[in-house]
């Protein structure tokens, strides 16, 4: 018994939630009291040193009778709103209007509900836990002696970085706008975009210690309600202590953590998030985050870039194109690079194999070792480059690559040749849209570098099909990674508009695959008595 | 988490099985790329050869040109000189090239070979040429598409020559190949393909000849082979007469006599169309050709301009083309008895039951044929003055 | 596609059926078809085709009256379990050693072309570790994967075809018709045994998601390859002439390396194309190493599949190396080629005539 119940001991995880007030999912037990003096002693026990707790005990009332008392945290409120329609409007305001004692007394709470404050958006609670909440989401609250119920005011005033222009994902034409950190401005700026009753935005809170406000919009009518319950089934299977950015959901909730490839799109420009909920997907806004979850995602999604719906079809087509190609060249030319050079010269062009020959006499490196070398150099700068500050980094970037490509050719320890593959496999990845597909790129760009160097072109080609079975057998929510390459018979091949190349906008007439089977078409050319 | 552990266990002790050897991994500059190997057999020369090599084991004489890689890309190298010979003897040509292995510190590369030269010695040696045929086809190193030619003497004379233009040999021999692809020249270009499977379905071949100069190679007439033996050398003027035949004719230019001077006549087009009448015992072919082309020289202070003009050149041409084409087959009847003219196989086509019958002695049915050829010349063009 | 039932389209069913009969045609049969009557073996191909069609045919209208049963659970319905379960080993052990032999040859041919040195061993352990990662994912993405594959390989073999046009001399196929008719009937069974994926079908019921569209399916994807197979046949023959076809072990590959592609850099592509060529063979070790895990898991009925493909690996691997060298394994083939015929033709009639007569099954609809 001892031995199992060490082992026990040593392999479960404990779990330690709770204590004396809050319970295992750090929630509030302590009730709310009718007396004042009780709550206030209670919540200045909870908020012991939080030196930005304020808090504020006045009468109101002509003959200052009834005790009230309000808090919240310093500087995350709009302070204006207080003073302006809360404070005036009590203390001034109710103190002008003469008191007729019994009937106001008998209600005093719903008399200074309903016409003492003067600011629109009002709650109530009744539990401590939801009061403590909006102390700590910015609102202020209000309790009034003798009643355990709590009026919740909404002054949310903190300060944020407001709309700023993209760094990132950034287009020529298009709207330049890009999500900020608050959930409400994230949430406002689709809304513009979609101005329809049925576009839903269902709140929830996770993390026990950060209670993280999330919200999930969707079209209530187009989206699937499979995909929908799937997605709250996944967001209700764990519980974690905070939810820092909206990664965090992003990785708890995919479904093959294993797997280099992204299964989720982030995205900060609000343009591509309302498309994407006009398609049938469904986003998810993260407070504290500015990048935007989008699911379900399939490998088509991330080669798209808003560009592509705004320019026209026929250059965006071949963009499109090009970035397929530039995928491709990013995880396959080292590895093609080693395996042609070393196995199978005869496959290169006689003039360029005795070039390469004649520059890789006085290398000391076998090629694989020369390849991995570049690449991880490159990385390091890719790495260097992104830590430093603005200007400083680009160029140390640019002067990295050239001077130090450079001096190592010459100084023979790599061949020219390695550094012209490996600064057009850098490039190539640079031209894939979403960062987030790039890093899977990156990585499986080393399993085809080590199998090509094992076995040659068979081994390429058995790398690349390992990566392809990965992907093959990857789903998004239940939808195929790889669609619509793969089982593009479901929509009757509609999809394949939207993929390699951009058909125009009025052959897109069907919604793809995210949306409910009914409600497809969206657009059509109008009759002409119409 | 503990079945995961024991996967990824598993999945790294397979890894590293593999990780064991790269077994074919050769760098790329520990190669010696070959760019042309002249074949040839081994006759015992006193004054140069070691009379170690002076038995039966010795019956190939290899040798392999190889570039100077550095001078050869324009880089400074070792030594100035832009290639080296390798000479090589064997019993096989495998052990041949083998046994230079350990003479070179690069690791010879078959991959790159532009061209093969088969020397005369080889070419009438019936057994050594069926077996060079037989590896060159069986090692899938060797391109099917590699240009064939055949040397009038020694293969590693040819391959040392430095020609101006291009130092490498193989090259040199590659491009003239591609002068004639693109209707510049006159030779009956082989690559290796077409020349193994002119061998395995007619027993007959026709292996252009190189020339070996001062410092130029050149292609003129061909070798023809006739069941794995050289019957002899073709010059040009009767090769042009085959290649009538052959279909091949669409950069041949001819030199018709016509009045006390000579005009030339540029083919652009032809068709040969082959008929045969009578039956086994009494077989006779008439050949019908038919081209069109450009009158490119004339002489200056006639007109050509009148239709009765041209048809009188027309006629001229016609008369040469008959000359040459008649002249070509009777040389191939009398002197070599070889039908590389796939006379044979237009009759099997046409007539599968006459050939059943003599096709066990068709080369002396092929000697006694009959010929006749009819020729329609059509001037289209006359270039730029009248 | 959308839930976790493993069901396939029919269009996905197809590719996965194409993929699969013309890897191992495009190859060997330009080659298989001259041997057996010279020039007039694209004729032959005619035949052979429309006899593989009538085979199809039998054992799509078998498997349709079981729409989710495989082989293994209605040859037990049909004929009693204890002979069902005879059968359904036979076919088990069957898939195996031509999954085995056929990765010996393959083996041999990688090594030969691409890398003399390397052990024949590595070549064939990781082909087989790759298709049985694939066994372990599924249906669904063998039937994906196939779909990304049948445009792989398909579009680079059609068009080298399209380009070696020019070197055809469409002479070499004449004379036409010397061959006696009994000696077409002969080559054209000997030719239609190499669409043996065709019993494939026969373990394929519970996967399809509409059954009744199956036996069209199966039929014109037969009609396809058949018609591929013509045409490749009738270029090979074109570019090569008779005697030459029958001397390559892979004629299509040294046409590859012929063709000339005008502007293309690389040089000796014959290599490039080779990929092509482990392309569908993979697909085809894939199928055999799933369908014998598939029928192990029917008759054992173990739930879990991937599982079941590992002890498969070595087994397959050390009957690969059982011949001693690429004759003696192509002699063996031969020799169990009469084997072929019992699963695609006798065994599924036999089954069809007696489910006809005890009246077994789900019969069509009309």
């Amino acid at each position: 018994m001892g031995i199992k119940d060490w082992f026990k001991n040593k392999t479960e995880r404990k779990e330690q939630w709770e204590d004396a007030f809050h319970d295992e999912d750090n929630k509030i037990t302590i009730p709310l009291s009718k007396k004042l003096d009780e709550n206030i002693k209670n919540l200045e026990i909870l908020f012991q040193d939080c030196g930005d707790f304020v808090r504020r005990k006045f009468p109101v009332g002509v003959n200052k009778e009834i005790n009230v008392f309000i808090a919240y945290i310093d500087l995350m409120i709009d302070r204006r709103i207080i003073e302006e329609s809360l404070l005036e409007q009590l203390i001034v305001q109710i103190r002008s209007v003469p008191p007729q004692m019994d009937r106001i007394k008998t209600s005093i709470y719903e008399f200074i509900r309903d016409g003492g404050l003067a600011t629109a958006d009002i709650k109530e609670v009744e539990s401590l836990d939801e009061a403590v909440l909006a102390i700590l989401s910015g609102d202020t609250i209000l309790i009034i002696d003798g009643y355990a119920k709590v009026i919740v005011i909404s002054t949310k005033g903190w300060p944020n970085r407001g709309i700023q222009e993209l760094d990132s994902e950034v287009v020529i034409r298009g709207s330049k706008e890009g999500f900020t950190e608050a959930l409400r401005m994230n949430t406002v700026l689709i809304r513009r975009r979609i101005r329809d009753t049925k576009l839903k935005v269902k709140q929830l809170q996770i993390g026990t210690r950060s209670r993280t406000d999330i919200a999930i919009m969707y079209l209530d009518d187009i989206v699937r309600k499979d995909i929908l319950e799937d997605l709250e089934k996944r967001l209700d299977s764990f519980k974690i202590d905070s939810i820092l950015d909206s990664s965090y959901i992003e990785e708890l909730i995919q479904q093959d953590w294993m797997s280099p490839f992204p299964q989720i799109q982030a995205t900060q420009r609000p343009d591509k998030a309302a498309s994407a909920i006009l398609e049938g997907r469904i986003a998810i806004v993260v407070d504290n985050s500015p990048f935007v979850l989008l699911i379900p995602s399939t490998i088509n999604n991330f080669f798209q870039s808003s560009e592509d719906y705004y320019d026209r079809w026929t250059i965006m087509s071949f963009t499109r194109l090009i970035r397929f190609i530039a995928a491709f060249f990013s995880v396959g030319i080292p590895g093609f690079y080693i395996a042609l050079t070393d196995y199978h010269p005869s496959m290169i062009p006689t003039p360029l194999t005795m070039a390469i020959a004649a520059s890789r006499e006085q290398v000391p490196f076998p090629t694989v070792v020369e390849v991995v070398l570049m690449e991880l150099a490159f990385e390091l700068l890719r790495e260097a480059g992104t830590r430093l500050p603005g200007p400083i980094g680009s160029t140390i970037g640019i002067v990295g690559g050239i001077i130090i490509g450079q001096a190592a050719v010459e100084a023979k320890i790599v061949s020219p040749v390695v550094v012209i593959i490996v600064a057009v496999t850098a490039i190539s990845s640079f031209a894939i849209p979403d960062n987030s597909l790039t890093v899977g790129f990156r990585i499986v760009k080393y399993l085809i570098i080590a199998t090509s160097a094992i076995l040659g072109l068979y081994g390429f080609l058995l790398g690349i099909l390992i990566v392809l079975i990965h992907l093959v057998s990857l789903k998004s929510f239940n939808i195929p990674y790889l669609y619509p390459y793969v089982s593009a018979g479901i929509t009757g091949y509609n999809d394949l508009k939207d993929s390699i190349f951009r058909l125009p906008l009025f052959m897109m007439y069907k919604r793809p695959v995210y949306s409910r089977h009914e409600q497809r078409i969206r657009f059509r050319m109008k009759k002409k008595n119409e | 988490m503990r079945l995961l552990k024991n996967k990824l266990l598993i999945i790294f002790l397979v890894i590293s099985l593999f990780l064991t050897g790269c077994w074919d991994n050769i760098n790329i500059n520990r190669r010696a790329f070959v760019i042309s190997m002249g074949i040839d057999k081994f006759v015992f020369d006193e004054e140069k050869d070691d009379p170690k090599l002076n038995n039966d084991l010795s019956r190939y004489r290899i040798a392999f040109s190889i570039p100077n890689l550095p001078k050869f890309v324009g880089q400074q190298g070792v030594s100035d000189e832009p290639k080296y010979t390798r000479v090589s003897v064997g019993t096989t040509i495998t052990n041949a090239y083998k046994s230079l292995e350990s003479r070179i510190n690069k690791s010879i590369y078959f991959g790159h070979t532009k061209s093969l030269l088969f020397g005369e010695e080889l070419l009438k040696d019936k057994v050594l040429l069926k077996q060079t045929m037989d590896v060159l086809q069986r090692n899938s190193d060797f391109g099917k598409s590699i240009p064939v030619v055949a040397v009038e003497g020694s293969v590693v004379d040819a391959l040392e020559v430095l020609p101006d233009t291009q130092p490498m040999v193989g090259i040199y021999i590659m491009e003239l190949f591609e002068n004639n692809k693109e209707r510049r020249s006159f030779i009956e270009e082989k690559e290796l393909g077409n020349l193994l499977q002119d061998f395995e379905e007619n027993k007959t071949g026709l292996i252009p000849r190189l020339i070996v100069g001062e410092k130029d190679l050149k292609l003129e007439g061909a070798a023809i082979i006739k069941d794995y033996e050289l019957q002899g050398w073709l010059d040009e003027k009767y090769l042009k007469g085959i290649l009538w035949l052959l279909k091949k004719s669409y950069r041949l230019e001819i030199s018709v006599p016509y009045h006390d001077y000579y005009i030339a006549y540029d083919v652009s087009d032809s068709e040969t169309k082959i008929e045969f009448s009578g039956d086994s015992q009494d077989l006779s072919c008439k050949i019908s050709i038919e081209t069109e082309g450009s009158i490119d020289e004339y002489i200056l202070d006639e007109e050509m301009f009148q239709a009765e003009e041209i048809r009188n050149l027309e006629k001229a041409v016609e008369k040469e083309i008959e000359k040459e084409v008649l002249d070509s087959i009777e040389i191939l009847q009398k002197k070599y008895k070889t039908d590389v003219i796939e006379i044979g196989k237009r009759l099997e086509r046409q007539k599968p039951e006459i050939w059943k019958e003599i096709k066990d002695n068709w080369d002396e049915v092929f000697e006694n044929m009959d010929f006749t050829v009819d020729v329609k010349v059509y001037a289209r063009r006359v270039g730029q003055i009248k | 596609m959308f839930s976790k039932n493993e069901k396939i389209c029919i269009r996905q069913l197809e590719s996965l059926l194409i993929l699969d009969l013309y890897s191992r045609g495009v190859l060997f049969l330009p080659r298989l078809a001259v041997e057996a009557a010279n020039q007039d073996g694209w004729i032959c191909l005619i035949g052979a085709t429309i006899l593989a069609a009538f085979y199809g045919f039998i054992i799509t209208r078998l498997v349709r009256r079981f729409p989710n049963d495989t082989f293994v659970e209605f040859s037990a319905k049909i004929l009693s379990k204890p002979v069902g379960m005879v059968l359904s080993l036979l076919f088990f052990v069957k898939l195996i050693i031509f999954a085995a032999f056929e990765l010996r040859i393959f083996g041999e041919v990688v090594k030969q072309i691409l890398l003399p040195q390397t052990p024949i061993e590595v070549i064939i352990a990781s082909m087989l570790l790759i298709a049985s990662y694939l066994v372990r994912k599924g249906f669904e993405a063998r039937a994906r994967l196939g779909e990304i594959l049948f445009f792989i390989v398909f579009i680079p073999l059609i068009s080298v075809l399209i380009f070696v046009l020019p070197d055809a001399d469409f002479g070499n196929l004449q004379p036409f018709l010397t061959t006696s008719f009994t000696h077409f009937l002969k080559s054209s069974y000997d030719l239609s045994l190499t669409y043996i994926a065709i019993e494939l079908l026969l373990l394929v019921g519970p996967f399809i998601n509409d059954y009744r569209k199956l036996e069209k399916a199966s039929v014109i994807s037969i009609f396809f390859v058949g018609i591929l197979n013509v045409i490749s046949a009738i270029i090979v023959l074109a570019v090569f002439g008779v005697v030459q076809t029958k001397r390559q072990l892979l004629p299509f590959m040294v046409l590859m390396g012929i063709v000339e592609i005008p502007g293309a850099f690389i040089e000796r592509q014959e290599i490039l194309m080779i990929i092509f060529w482990i392309l569908s063979d993979f697909s085809f070790i894939n199928a055999s190493l799933y369908f014998s895990s598939l029928i192990i898991k029917r008759v054992s009925k173990i739930e879990d599949q991937g599982f079941l493909v590992l002890p498969l690996v070595p087994i397959v691997y050390l009957i690969s190396l059982f011949p001693d060298n690429i004759v003696q394994t192509t002699d063996w083939i031969l020799v169990l080629r009469s084997f072929r015929i019992l699963f695609m033709f006798f065994i599924p009639l036999v089954l069809l005539l007696v489910a006809r007569l005890r009246k077994l099954g789900e019969t069509v609809e009309k």
